[in-house]
C-alpha cells in the first residue's frame, strides 16, 4: 500500500479548518473592543514569521516530524524529553478544545444534556475518524471544509442583507493602539495562530512538497481575514460589549438573521460550524499526539493507542475545570504565557538556532 | 479496538436518556410575555400561551374533529422576585415546559419601566433561546401589560403576534414607533453615548371587554391596542419620558429608522393639504468647534414623492417643487428639532450624540464621558436637511383648478 | 493461510463421479463408454442416449449423447445428418468408417474431438452433442449449445426516457455480443474463465487494450482466478468476493444490466465483468458518484442533465436523512422551526401516543415491510397490497390518532427518494443507514446527527474500489474532473477520460473539436 499523504490543497483546507476552528465561535480580541478585528490582523502578522519558522525546520528535516527533529537536534534523551511534553501539550490542547465544545453545546443548543454524553460522543467519533489515518481525516477534512466555509460565508451574508449591521459600531477604527496590542499579544498570537505548530508534526506527509511553506502560509492569512470579518460582523451585529461578554458570540449573532420575517431562525448554521469546526480541530490535536507517541515508544501505527488515549482525553476534559468561566480564565490568563509562548514559539526558535549553528559547522567541517 | 468500541458504544447509547428530547406536545410555547409589578412590589409575569389546535384550526387547517372551541392563546399570570423564579413557578399552572425561543414580543408596564428595565434583561440576554432578539414594548396609561397581552384581536389569532405584526408595519409605514430589540437596549445601556428608546403601546377601550370572545365577533372591535409614542430611559434603565407625535418621528429621523413615511405640508394658508412620502432618508451627526463651543450639526438628507394634493398647485413648475422642498426640509428639521428638544428636556442621549461624539473625537470623548449626561442638556445642536422631490405619482397637475 | 486449507479441504471433498482414475481416457468399447456416462450421471433422467445404426455397409453402431434441454435440436439433427448420416455420399471402402466420419465432421464447424472423460462431461454439460462409436477411443463433440433463452428486452430496473431499449439477458454470448456491437474494435478484449468447482460458470472480463489501466485487469482476474467455491449464481456472488472491503454498507463495485452502460464503462477504461446465467454485470473500480448518475444524463442535453444531477444529490440527501432530520429538528430543536410551522405541528401531535422517534421508527418499518409485501407479493395480489397499505397507513393510521400527518408526509418523501435514486444498490445502503442516522438523531438530535455525518464520510473516504477513492473526484479533489461531477458539461468539453480508472489513455476528443454552427447555404450561393 502507498504511504499515506496529503495534498498541498488538502493542507491548505486542514489549516483553514483549524485556524478557524474555536476561533469564529469564541469572543476573539475583544479586549480591543471595537477594534478586535484589528487585533487579530495585528496578531497575524509576527504568527507568518512563525511558520516561516516552522517551515524552515521542514526544510532542513523535510521527513521528520517535530519529534524526530527534536530528537535529531537535541540529542536522544533530551529529545525525547522535549518530545513527551510536546505530546502532552497536545493533548491538553485538545482536551481544552473539547471542553471548550461541550460547555458550548451545553449552554447552547443541549443544556440538559450532561457534558460527559457530549464529549464521549465526540472523543468516539473523533477516535474512529483519526484511527483510520491521516489520508481519510485530510479526505474528509476537506469535505467539511467546504460545507464550514460555505456556512460562514452564508451566515455573513444573511447578516449583511438583513441589515442587523450598523458599520458605525466598528467607529471609531483604532482607538487605542495600546489596547489593540494587549489584545493581540500573546492571546491571538498564540490562539489561533500559534497552534500551527501541530503542523510540524504533518509536513513530512505533503506529498508534493513544492510549496509547504506557501500553503501553510496562504491559508492561514486567509483564516486570519476570515477570523477578522467574523469578528467585525459580530461587533457590527451586537455591539462589542455583547460580544466581549458572551460565551457563543457567533450564535446570538446568528440568532439576528431575520430578513422579511422568512428567512429567520437559521441557528444551524452556528451550531454546524461549532461541531464541524471543533471536531477537526480536535482531530488534528489528538492525530498529532498520537502519531507523536507512537514515534516516541516505537510503534509502528498509531491505532493501538487510539483507544487509551481516547480515555485519557475524556476524563481530562471533565477534570481540567470546576466551570467554564475557570476554564475560560485558565485558557487567557496562564496557557498562553506558560504553555503556548514556550511551546509555540521558545522552542522552535532555539530549534532553528541549533539547525543553523549545525548547518554551519557541517559546511565548515566539509 | 474495534470490538471494544462496538461493545461501548450501544451501551453509551442504552444508559442514556434523552434530556434535550421533547416532544412538541410537551412544551408550552410562549407567544409574548407581559412583565407588571404585583402589589407587594414584586413582578407579576403573564405568559401568553399558544394553544395550537385552535390555532391550526384557525389558519384554515384540518378540523381534526372538531377541536375545543375557544381562544387561540391562554393567559398565565404569575407573580415571582425576577423572571425565572416566574417561570418556574409557572409549571404550578402550566402542564408543559415553558418554551420561549418562540416569543414575539416583551411588554412591559409603565411603573416597572419607571423603576428600571436593567433587571429584565439579564434572564433575556442569558437565554440560549434567541430571546435577546426580541421586541420590548411599554404600555402607556396606567394599564397593565397583561391587559395588553391579553386584549383579543379581531383578525389576527394571537395576540402578541398581532402587536407584533403591527409595530412591523407601523415602522415600515410611518415610524412614529419602532421596535426596539433586547440588544439594541442592552447596547445602549452598557455604554454612555446613547441611551435607550422603546416604542409605547396603550389600549383605548375597556379592559374587561377585551379579554371577552366575542371581541372578535363585532365589527367594530370594542378595545383595541394602538402604538403610541416611543419612551425614553436614561443611563440606569428608568423610564424618564415619552416622546409623542411629531418628535417620536423626529426621533427615528435621527436614529436612522424611517424607512418610508408621509409628511404634510400646508399650501397657500391651508393646513396639511399636501402630502409628501419620504423614503430613502440619511441621517449624519457631527461634532464641530464652532464659536469656542462644541455644536452638533444633524443633517438629513432623502427624497420625496408628492402622493396627495387638495389644492391648485402648477406642480409642472419647477419653482413650486423647489418651493415644496424647502417646505417639506423646514418641516423634517422642525420634527427633529422637537425631538432634541424633548431629549433635552428629559436629560437623557436618546439621540446617540455622545456616540457620534465617541466616533469622531475619541480623546474628546474620554475626558467628556464621565459627566456626558450632565453636559449633554445644554449641548448646541444645530439641524438643516436637503430633501429632493423626485416624482408626483401618474399625474403632474391636480384637478383642481386656481379659482 | 485460512484459505488455503479450506481449497485443499475443497479439493479433497471434490465430487466423486468427476474424479478419475489414471485410466481417464475414452475407452474404445462403446458399450462400455455408454455405461459409464450413465453411471457417472446416475442415470439422469435428461441424458438422453440414442443409438444408431450408421453406415451402408458394414453397418456401424454409433451413439448420440446430449443432455435433453441444454442442446438446440434443430442444430443436433444437422450435425448428425451431414456427419454419420452419409448414406449418400459415396463411401470409400478403404477408408475405415472413424476415419471418414471424423475427416467429414472436422470440417464442420464447432466440432472437436474429445479423449478424456473430464473434457467428455464438460462438453455434455455445456450442452455440447457427443458421438461415440463402437472401437472409437475418441468422440466427436459439436457445439450444439442451445435450448430455451429468454430474449432480450427491455431493463426492468434502470429505465431511461431516452436511449436504447436493450438490455442483457441470461446467457453469457448474448450479452457479449450485444457490448461488441456497440464497440466494434479489435481492442476489446475478452478473457473467459470458469468459477465454481461445481457450477462452472463462465464469467467473461473485459477490457479496451490500450486504455484500461492493465494493473486494474491484471488484478482483476487475479481475484476471479482466486475464487475457490462450488457455484456462482448470480455476479452478486463475484462481488462479493473481488470488492475491497467487505464490512460496509456501500458498493464497491458498479452492477447494471445496460449494455450502453457497460460500453460506456469500458470507454472510460474500466473494466467489466459478464456473467452466465445473469443478466446483471459488473464494472470496476467504481465510485460513489457513479450510483448517483444516470447513463440518461449523457444522452441529454447538457443543461437538463445538469439539473437532474443536482437534483439526484437532493434526492439521495434525502432517502439518507430525511426522517433524521426531521425528528431532530422536532424533538430537539423546536427553536429552529418557524413559528408557524412549529404551532402547526404541535397541534398535530396533540393525543398521538408515541415519541416521534418511536413513529419515525414505527413508520419506516412498516414502509419497509410494505416495500418488501411489494416485491414478494405474487404478481395478482400486488394491487390488493398496494390498497391495503395505503388506505391503513395513510389514512386510517392519521384518523385513529396513531401517527402524525406530517410524519406520513415525510416518510413518503423518503421513500420516494429513495425509489428515484437511480442504483438499486445504493438506496439499499441508504435505507440501512437511514435507521443508524435516526437513532442517533433521536438520541442526540442534530449533534448525533452530524457526528453520524463525519464518521459515514470518514468511512466512505477509508474505501476504495480497486485502488480508487471511493469519493474520487471529491475527495482527494481532482479538478479536471469536476466537469462530469456535479454538473454535465458539454460534450465537446467532456475531452478527457475521468481519471477514476487511472486510464492510460487519457484524450478522449481531440483538440478542436468544438462544433461550429452550420454554414448559411446561402452563403454558399455562387449567384
Amino acid at each position: 500500500m502507498e504511504r499515506e499523504s496529503i495534498s498541498p490543497f488538502q493542507l491548505f483546507l486542514l489549516v483553514m479548518l483549524f485556524e478557524l476552528g474555536s476561533a469564529v465561535v469564541v469572543p476573539l480580541g475583544l479586549d480591543a473592543k471595537q477594534d478586535a478585528w484589528i487585533a487579530i490582523l495585528l496578531a497575524l502578522v509576527p504568527a507568518v514569521g512563525l511558520i516561516w519558522l516552522y517551515s524552515f525546520l521542514h526544510r532542513r528535516y523535510p521527513n521528520r516530524t517535530l519529534i524526530g527533529t527534536l530528537q535529531t537536534l537535541l540529542g536522544k534523551p533530551t529529545g525525547w524529553t522535549v518530545g513527551l511534553l510536546y505530546v502532552t501539550y497536545f493533548m491538553y490542547i485538545a482536551t481544552r478544545v473539547l471542553r471548550d465544545f461541550a460547555e458550548l453545546l451545553d449552554a447552547s443548543f443541549f443544556p440538559q444534556t450532561p457534558m460527559m454524553i457530549e464529549t464521549v460522543l465526540m472523543v468516539f467519533s473523533i477516535a474512529y475518524v483519526v484511527s483510520l489515518g491521516i489520508d481519510v481525516i485530510a479526505k474528509t477534512g476537506q469535505i467539511f471544509a467546504c460545507l464550514y466555509l460555505l456556512s460562514l460565508l452564508v451566515a455573513v451574508l444573511l447578516l449583511l442583507f438583513s441589515g442587523a449591521v450598523e458599520m458605525e459600531s466598528l467607529q471609531p477604527v483604532a482607538e487605542d493602539w495600546k489596547r489593540i496590542f494587549e489584545a493581540a499579544f500573546p492571546v491571538v498570537y498564540t490562539f489561533p495562530f500559534g497552534e500551527m505548530i501541530v503542523f510540524t508534526m504533518l509536513f513530512p506527509y505533503v506529498r508534493p512538497k513544492s510549496n509547504v511553506m506557501g500553503t501553510a502560509i496562504g491559508a492561514m492569512v486567509l483564516s486570519g481575514l476570515v477570523i477578522s470579518l467574523v469578528v467585525a460582523t459580530e461587533i457590527a451585529a451586537l455591539g462589542a460589549n455583547i460580544v466581549s461578554r458572551g460565551s457563543f458570540p457567533l450564535l446570538t449573532t446568528i440568532a439576528k438573521v431575520n430578513i422579511a420575517d422568512f428567512i429567520q431562525r437559521v441557528e444551524v448554521l452556528a451550531l454546524l460550524i461549532l461541531i464541524v469546526g471543533l471536531f477537526f480541530k480536535i482531530a488534528l490535536f489528538f492525530y498529532a499526539a498520537l502519531i507523536g507517541a507512537a514515534e516516541l515508544f516505537r510503534r509502528k501505527s498509531h491505532q493501538p493507542l487510539v483507544l487509551p488515549f481516547s480515555i485519557i482525553l475524556i476524563l481530562l476534559s471533565m477534570m481540567i475545570a470546576g466551570n467554564l468561566p475557570e476554564h475560560i480564565q485558565e485558557g487567557l490568563k496562564a496557557v498562553p504565557w506558560y504553555l503556548h509562548l514556550p511551546m509555540q514559539t521558545g522552542l522552535p526558535v532555539l530549534l532553528s538556532i541549533i539547525a543553523l549553528i549545525r548547518g554551519r559547522s557541517r559546511k565548515a567541517g566539509v | 479496538m474495534k470490538r471494544l468500541l462496538s461493545v461501548f458504544l450501544p451501551l453509551c447509547l442504552l444508559t442514556t436518556g434523552c434530556w434535550d428530547y421533547r416532544e412538541l406536545d410537551n412544551r408550552a410555547v410562549v407567544m409574548g410575555m407581559g412583565i407588571d409589578k404585583a402589589e407587594d412590589g414584586r413582578y407579576r409575569i403573564s405568559f401568553q400561551i399558544a394553544n395550537p389546535n385552535r390555532v391550526a384550526q384557525q389558519a384554515g387547517g384540518q378540523s381534526g374533529g372538531g377541536g375545543p372551541a375557544g381562544s387561540p392563546v391562554t393567559t398565565y399570570a404569575v407573580t415571582g422576585s425576577n423572571i425565572t423564579e416566574a417561570i418556574r413557578k409557572a409549571t404550578e399552572n402550566v402542564p408543559r415546559q415553558i418554551f420561549l425561543a418562540h416569543q414575539r414580543l416583551e411588554v412591559i408596564s409603565e411603573a416597572v419601566a419607571r423603576e428600571g428595565i436593567g433587571p429584565l434583561l439579564d434572564v433575556m440576554e442569558r437565554d440560549p433561546q434567541g430571546s435577546i432578539h426580541i421586541p420590548v414594548l411599554v404600555v402607556r396609561g396606567g394599564t397593565t401589560a397583561e391587559a395588553v397581552l391579553s386584549t383579543l384581536p379581531p383578525l389576527e389569532e394571537i395576540p402578541a403576534t398581532k402587536i407584533y405584526d403591527q409595530l412591523k408595519t407601523h415602522e415600515e409605514m410611518s415610524g412614529e414607533t419602532y421596535a426596539v430589540d433586547v440588544t439594541e437596549v442592552l447596547r445602549a445601556l452598557t455604554q454612555k453615548g446613547r441611551q435607550p428608546v422603546l416604542p409605547g403601546v396603550r389600549l383605548i377601550g375597556d379592559p374587561a371587554v377585551a379579554e371577552n370572545m366575542e371581541t372578535m365577533e363585532h365589527a367594530l372591535p370594542l378595545a383595541k391596542v394602538k402604538l403610541d409614542g416611543m419612551a425614553m430611559f436614561n443611563r440606569d434603565g428608568k423610564l424618564v419620558g415619552w416622546m409623542n407625535g411629531a418628535a417620536a418621528r423626529g426621533l427615528a429621523f435621527i436614529n436612522n429608522k424611517i424607512q418610508n413615511t408621509v409628511v404634510h405640508l400646508d399650501c397657500k394658508g391651508r393646513k396639511k393639504e399636501v402630502s409628501v412620502e419620504i423614503q430613502r432618508v440619511k441621517t449624519s451627526i457631527r461634532p464641530r468647534w464652532n464659536h469656542g463651543k462644541w455644536t452638533f450639526h444633524i443633517h438629513l438628507t432623502g427624497e420625496g414623492n408628492v402622493h396627495e394634493v387638495n389644492c391648485p398647485l402648477n406642480l409642472e413648475d419647477p419653482r413650486i417643487l423647489d418651493r415644496l422642498e424647502t417646505q417639506l426640509s423646514r418641516e423634517v428639521s422642525r420634527e427633529v428639532r422637537e425631538a432634541v428638544r424633548a431629549a433635552q428636556g428629559a436629560g437623557t442621549d436618546v439621540l446617540g450624540l455622545g456616540e457620534a461624539l465617541h466616533r469622531e473625537r475619541p480623546d474628546l470623548w474620554k475626558r467628556w464621558e464621565k459627566d456626558w449626561h450632565r453636559r449633554f442638556p445644554k449641548v448646541k445642536v444645530q439641524v438643516s436637511s436637503t430633501f429632493v422631490l423626485r416624482r408626483t405619482g401618474m399625474r403632474f397637475n391636480p384637478h383642481q383648478k386656481e379659482q | 493461510m485460512r484459505k488455503k486449507r479450506s481449497a485443499r479441504k475443497g479439493s479433497k471433498s471434490l465430487p466423486k463421479q468427476l474424479q478419475y482414475r489414471d485410466q481417464d481416457r475414452l475407452f474404445s468399447s462403446l458399450e462400455e463408454n455408454l455405461s459409464k456416462i450413465q453411471q457417472e450421471m446416475g442415470h439422469s433422467s435428461d441424458l438422453v442416449i440414442r443409438r444408431i445404426e450408421a453406415g451402408t455397409d458394414p453397418k456401424h453402431s454409433v451413439a448420440l449423447v446430449q443432455i435433453e434441454g441444454l442442446v438446440d435440436d434443430r442444430r443436433a439433427d444437422e450435425f448428425l445428418t451431414k456427419s454419420i448420416m452419409v448414406d449418400s455420399a459415396p463411401m470409400d471402402v478403404e477408408t475405415p468408417f472413424y476415419d471418414f466420419v471424423k475427416e467429414n465432421a472436422l470440417s464442420m464447424s464447432n466440432v472437436q474431438l474429445v479423449s478424456r472423460w473430464e473434457e467428455l462431461f464438460h462438453a455434455l454439460l455445456d450442452g455440447k452433442t457427443l458421438v461415440l462409436g463402437e472401437g472409437w477411443p475418441e468422440a466427436l463433440c459439436a457445439d450444439t449449445a442451445g435450448g430455451d433463452k429468454r430474449p432480450v428486452t427491455e431493463p426492468a430496473l434502470q429505465t431511461v426516457i431516452r436511449g436504447p431499449r436493450d438490455s442483457f439477458t441470461e446467457t453469457l454470448s448474448t450479452n457479449l455480443a450485444l457490448v461488441r456491437r456497440r464497440i466494434k474494435s479489435s481492442k476489446l478484449w475478452v478473457q473467459s474463465q470458469q468459477v465454481g468447482k461445481m457450477t462452472r460458470t463462465e464469467v467473461a472480463v473485459l477490457h479496451l487494450e490500450g486504455i484500461a489501466d492493465p494493473d486494474t485487469v491484471k488484478e482483476v482476474i487475479r481475484k476471479i482466478r482466486q475464487i475457490n467455491i462450488d457455484g456462482v449464481l448470480e455476479s452478486g456472488y463475484l462481488e462479493g468476493f473481488i470488492q475491497d472491503k467487505t464490512r460496509t454498507p456501500f458498493p464497491t463495485v458498479y452492477n447494471t444490466e445496460r449494455p450502453d452502460v457497460i460500453a460506456g464503462g469500458l470507454l472510460e477504461g474500466r473494466v467489466a465483468i459478464l456473467m452466465d446465467n445473469t443478466p446483471v454485470a459488473l464494472i470496476v473500480p467504481t465510485t460513489f458518484f457513479q450510483f448517483l448518475t444516470s447513463v440518461e444524463e449523457y444522452y441529454q442535453r447538457w443543461d437538463i442533465a445538469t439539473a437532474t444531477r443536482i437534483l439526484r444529490f437532493l434526492i439521495f440527501t434525502i432517502s439518507l436523512m430525511g426522517p433524521s432530520i426531521y425528528v431532530a429538528f422536532k424533538a430537539f430543536h423546536p427553536t429552529l422551526i418557524p413559528t408557524e410551522l412549529m404551532v402547526n405541528l404541535m397541534a398535530q401531535r396533540e393525543g398521538v401516543p408515541f415519541p416521534a422517534i418511536v413513529e419515525a421508527f414505527l413508520m419506516e418499518i412498516t414502509f419497509e415491510i410494505l416495500r418488501e409485501a411489494g416485491i414478494r407479493t405474487p404478481r395478482p395480489l400486488s394491487t390488493a397490497v398496494t390498497i391495503v397499505g395505503a388506505i391503513i397507513i395513510g389514512e386510517t393510521a392519521i384518523r385513529a390518532g396513531l401517527v402524525t400527518p406530517s410524519m406520513v408526509i415525510v416518510v413518503s418523501i423518503t421513500a420516494i427518494a429513495s425509489f428515484a435514486t437511480p442504483s438499486y444498490s445504493l438506496a439499499n445502503s441508504a435505507r440501512l443507514i437511514r435507521f443508524g442516522l435516526m437513532l442517533s438523531a433521536g438520541l442526540f438530535g442534530l449533534l448525533g446527527l452530524t457526528l453520524a455525518l463525519i464518521v459515514l464520510v470518514a468511512h466512505m473516504n477509508s474505501l476504495r474500489s480497486f485502488g480508487t477513492p471511493y469519493l474520487i473526484p471529491v475527495a482527494p479533489f481532482v479538478p479536471r474532473d469536476q466537469k462530469d461531477l456535479f454538473i454535465r458539461m458539454p460534450w465537446e468539453a467532456l475531452s478527457t477520460r475521468p481519471r477514476t480508472a487511472r486510464p492510460l489513455d487519457d484524450q478522449r476528443i481531440p483538440e478542436g473539436q468544438d462544433p461550429e454552427p452550420t454554414r448559411d447555404p446561402k452563403e454558399d450561393d455562387p449567384s
